[in-house]
């Protein structure tokens, strides 16, 4: 039962007689389908300068969930928008057509876009590129879950891969509520169903919180637990991010 | 289908020459410098007029008069199914244009250059005769702004069914197909500022139905008035004057 | 309001404004900080002289130019100039008050820079007055606020919400954690299943409930579908003109959702889908939930909450009869009762609490003036068990946790009295309705 990710049918069944079973998180004995421990991430995978032409870009891999973020800018403002003496950020996320299981149109995310937007306009210090703009252009190559956290963290990556200035590196965790168990950076088919999700972006050097959503019911101690797991996860996270990060440097010093 | 009973009577219990019952509010929005409700049955729109302001677009700048801008748009829920439609389509275009074309030729826009007037119409419920109501809300919300105009443009429909001229349809009898005259007066000047008809109409029998149209306008105009008039007492009132 | 024999003129700021300072080439007095009637001599001396000024112009724009004895509306370019004539003293000292603001140091580097001509007076160059083309003058404020088509406000006034929201004593004589108070109006739209309409301030929403047969999901066979969409009318602010509005409307589409629909497998949702059932797998019904925003002053989200809460408890199912005996594979054929209708079990849909930073302190129930100067903003949707069922942040700035926890434990006290306020507001409008 462990494996549900892992077979699928062979034939075609109709899907009310899949859905009838008893949901698997439900069972005691429970484990996780790639076989994690509920508070353990997945492995982390993060790469910048994937894309040449940019002026920063990244590439995280987050088990099966693929990520290219590339920054462009900061560029002139466009003529019709009003003067402005800070920076403004510009923001897009769009799915690849193969990145779900059931084959998308590719669609611009808008809601991934208002999002990302939102968590890291707080991180970015838009008075040091006045009257310009910044590009964020972020592509899912692969969907597996936990989409929204990686990518906002490899596009703060991204961002600091093309020099942007911030306060520091978002990194971003979200964590599922399964009837009782709380697990962390889940994939797909925990998401599908899950009873509610919390997802952090926060600066950890500065432990704040620049974006944060909640669906689903919860009581406030549960809140507290899952929002310390995201902050613990997030800091870890930001390690890795900055240890990339420096090894990019040391690479291109050589 | 019978659209008139051998009694006299119309679908919906009037008689051919009787009008909805109408109702008029003024300060819906009270963020806008003038706004409007207006009901004619089940038709209710709401206008909101945001101006004379600076000109948001400056090449579109006229040095001799006032620029006058309006949209039209309609609720989701505005009609009985629910409908899924994007700001913009060709018909709240078609509206919007009626719309600022009839009240331009009623706003003192000469008086107001280099400025621009936006009249925003936004349908709440359509049950027939949507145009007409929004004409009417438009005026009394440029009335509420203070705007200038020479007169209260009104607006009211009238068909033709049944061999009977029938005032003010509504979306029952709209959706007939027969003609469907919708007119827009000045009623103090007496001038006509807008008609407009569907479908086909012997000569001598579309005068009659013109006539019925403008008896509609006026009564919405002596509406109008009354509303107005109640409006500045209150005001007075509330000043102490 | 002004008296020329039966004459008699309330007119709005905005008209003459326009009006007059485009006809007459304005010569404001920048020598002198006003209260002489200098400017008199300067105009046509046949204006003047027949004039009787009694000057009732107030706080809110005065509404009405009509002619005492037939009642009708009419323009008189005479009074829109012996109007402005006796707001002249005001004007002055508005435009004295902002000549100190340091937010228009020069006119070059000031954004609006592009429009400031050439021809400001010499003597005063630093006053901030905008000069359209040759002729017309404009106030900074009233020019940002066209431009942007948002609150713009001065630093006084900043100064003023700031320090007001400091003290605890907010513009309107609120509190911090005062609400405004809330009017629900049900059955506005008669062709909907539910409607309510919910003014907090100026703040005006409309929410309506449409019930239709559909087709529940593959992967859900068990529930109903919801859909929630929000629109922005332009009547509300003209940035909402055309495609403007979309973005707002799309962020409160999503953060509704989010709050309202609880998590992928329907677990804290706060409209039982289940309950739309009516034979699993095949037919269910679906909730299109339609809000118009008719007028905005801030708060919208909460206000929408509010009003798709009393939509839904105003909202009648009808009672459906599925024909015995269909076989699996077809429709079932249905009977729809014109009678009787259920009604719709809304006690667990959650209230929406939006806490907004201002400064150091946060704030309910937000006006438009208020939010502009927000750091951040977090939305908490509360149930009436005191559960949180969706958190939404908004703004960029960064909030500690420990903040977040605290908005938490203060948004779930303020629901509960805005739960049942807007409880019995509910029940009230229903009671109205059925007398």
């Amino acid at each position: 039962m462990a494996g549900k990710g892992g077979t699928t049918p062979a034939t075609y069944s109709p899907s009310p007689a899949t859905a009838k079973k008893k949901p698997p998180h439900l069972k005691e004995d429970w484990l996780r389908p790639d076989g994690r421990g509920f508070h353990q991430c997945r492995p982390a995978f993060f790469r910048t300068g994937a894309v040449n032409a940019a002026s920063g870009s990244a590439y995280a891999e987050f088990g099966n969930t693929k990520v290219i973020v590339s920054v462009f800018g900061p560029r002139e403002s466009k003529k019709a928008m009003l003067y402005n003496d800070t920076g403004r950020l510009n923001c897009n996320v769009s799915l690849t057509t193969f990145a779900t299981p059931v084959r998308g149109q590719g669609l611009d995310h808008k809601e991934y876009t208002a999002m990302l937007h939102k968590a890291l306009e707080g991180a970015i210090i838009v008075e040091s590129f006045p009257k310009t703009t910044v590009d964020v252009f972020a592509l899912v190559l692969e969907s597996s879950g936990s989409d929204l956290p990686v990518i906002i963290s490899c596009a703060s990556l991204a961002l600091a891969d093309a020099g942007i200035m911030m306060y520091d590196l978002v990194a971003s965790v979200s964590v599922s509520c399964l009837s009782k168990n709380l697990v962390i950076d889940p994939i797909l088919e925990e998401e599908n169903c899950q009873d509610g999700s919390l997802m952090i972006a926060c600066m950890p050097s500065r432990y704040e919180i620049t974006q944060l959503t909640v669906t689903g019911e919860w009581s406030t101690p549960k809140i507290n637990e899952g929002m310390q797991l995201c902050l613990d996860a997030c800091a870890k996270l930001a390690k890795i991010m900055r240890l990339c990060l420096k090894e990019a440097a040391s690479d291109s010093q050589e | 289908m019978e659209f008139v009973s051998p009694e006299g009577l119309r679908l919906d219990g009037r008689r051919p020459m009787e009008m909805r019952q109408i109702r008029a509010e003024i300060g819906a929005v009270s963020k806008a410098d003038g706004s409007a409700v207006f009901e004619m049955g089940n038709t209710k729109v709401i206008a909101a007029v945001y101006g004379p302001r600076e000109l948001q677009n400056r090449s579109q700048q006229i040095s001799s008069q006032a620029l006058v801008r309006c949209e039209y748009s309609m609720a989701n829920f505005s009609t009985g199914d629910r409908m899924r439609k994007s700001k913009g389509d060709r018909r709240s275009t078609e509206i919007s244009l009626v719309i600022r074309q009839t009240m331009e030729a009623c706003i003192l826009t000469h008086l107001m250059p280099r400025s621009q007037i936006d009249i925003y119409v936004q349908v709440l419920q359509a049950d027939g005769g949507t145009r007409s109501a929004c004409i009417n809300a438009a005026t009394l919300a440029l009335a509420d702004a203070g705007i200038p105009m020479c007169d209260l443009v009104t607006s009211c429909s009238a068909g033709y069914l049944n061999t009977t001229p029938l005032l003010d349809l509504n979306y029952v009898e709209d959706s007939a197909g027969g003609p469907d005259v919708t007119l827009g007066i000045l009623p103090k000047l007496d001038k006509v500022t807008l008609l407009q008809m569907d479908s086909k109409l012997p000569i001598d029998i579309l005068e009659n139905v013109m006539q019925l149209a403008i008896e509609g306008c006026k009564a919405i105009a002596k509406y109008i008035r009354e509303v107005l008039l109640e409006n500045t007492k209150q005001l007075e009132y509330r000043r102490g004057v | 309001m002004i008296r020329i024999g039966s004459l008699e003129a309330i007119i709005p700021w905005n008209t003459f404004r326009c009006f007059f300072l485009n006809s007459l080439n304005f010569p404001f007095p920048t020598k002198r900080p006003c209260r002489s009637f200098q400017l008199w001599s300067r105009l046509p001396a046949r204006i003047t002289q027949s004039l009787l000024l009694h000057s009732h112009l107030g706080e809110n724009g005065i509404n009405r130019l009509r002619d005492t004895k037939s009642n009708s509306i009419l323009a008189l370019p005479l009074l829109l100039i012996s109007l402005i004539i006796c707001e002249c003293c005001r004007l002055t000292q508005l435009l004295v008050s902002l000549s100190h603001e340091p937010r228009f140091p020069s006119p070059a580097v000031h954004p609006l820079s592009r429009l400031w001509s050439g021809s400001l007076p010499s003597h005063d160059p630093s006053l901030p007055r905008l000069i359209l083309g040759s002729k017309v003058v404009f106030f900074p404020r009233l020019t940002l606020i066209s431009l942007q088509g948002m609150v713009s406000l001065s630093l006084e006034e900043k100064h003023f919400i700031k320090g007001g929201i400091a003290q605890d004593l907010r513009c309107d004589g609120r509190k911090r954690l005062t609400c405004r108070p809330i009017y629900v109006e049900t059955e506005v739209i008669p062709q909907a299943n539910g409607s309510a309409r919910v003014r907090m301030g100026a703040t005006d929403v409309i929410s309506s409930v449409k019930a239709e047969l559909g087709k529940p999901s593959s992967s859900h066979p068990d529930r109903g579908k919801v859909f929630i969409n929000i629109d922005c009318s332009s009547t509300a602010e003209p940035a909402f003109e055309g495609r403007g509005g979309e973005e707002l409307s799309a962020e409160l589409s999503i953060s509704l959702q989010r709050c309202l629909l609880g998590g992928k497998s329907g677990a804290g949702a706060g409209i039982d889908l289940s309950s739309l059932v009516i034979t699993e797998g095949k037919l269910c019904w679906d909730l299109y939930i339609d809000g118009l925003v008719v007028s905005s002053d801030g708060n919208l989200l909460d206000a929408l909450g509010a009003a798709i809460k009393a939509a839904l408890s105003n909202t009648g199912i009808p009672r459906v009869q599925v024909a015995a005996g269909a076989s699996s594979d077809e429709q079932p054929e249905v009977d729809i009762s014109d009678e009787e209708f259920l009604q719709f079990d809304t006690s667990g849909v959650p209230v929406i609490v939006t806490l907004t930073k201002v400064g150091k302190h946060y704030i309910v129930d937000a006006t438009s003036e208020e939010e502009s100067q927000m750091s951040a903003a977090v939305s908490i949707s509360v149930n009436r068990q005191g559960h949180i069922c969706g958190i939404t942040k908004r703004g960029g700035a960064g909030l500690d946790p420990s903040i977040i926890l605290d908005m938490i434990s203060v948004a779930k006290h303020v629901s509960e009295q805005l739960m049942n306020k807007l409880d019995s507001e509910i029940a009230s409008a229903e009671a109205e309705e059925e007398s």
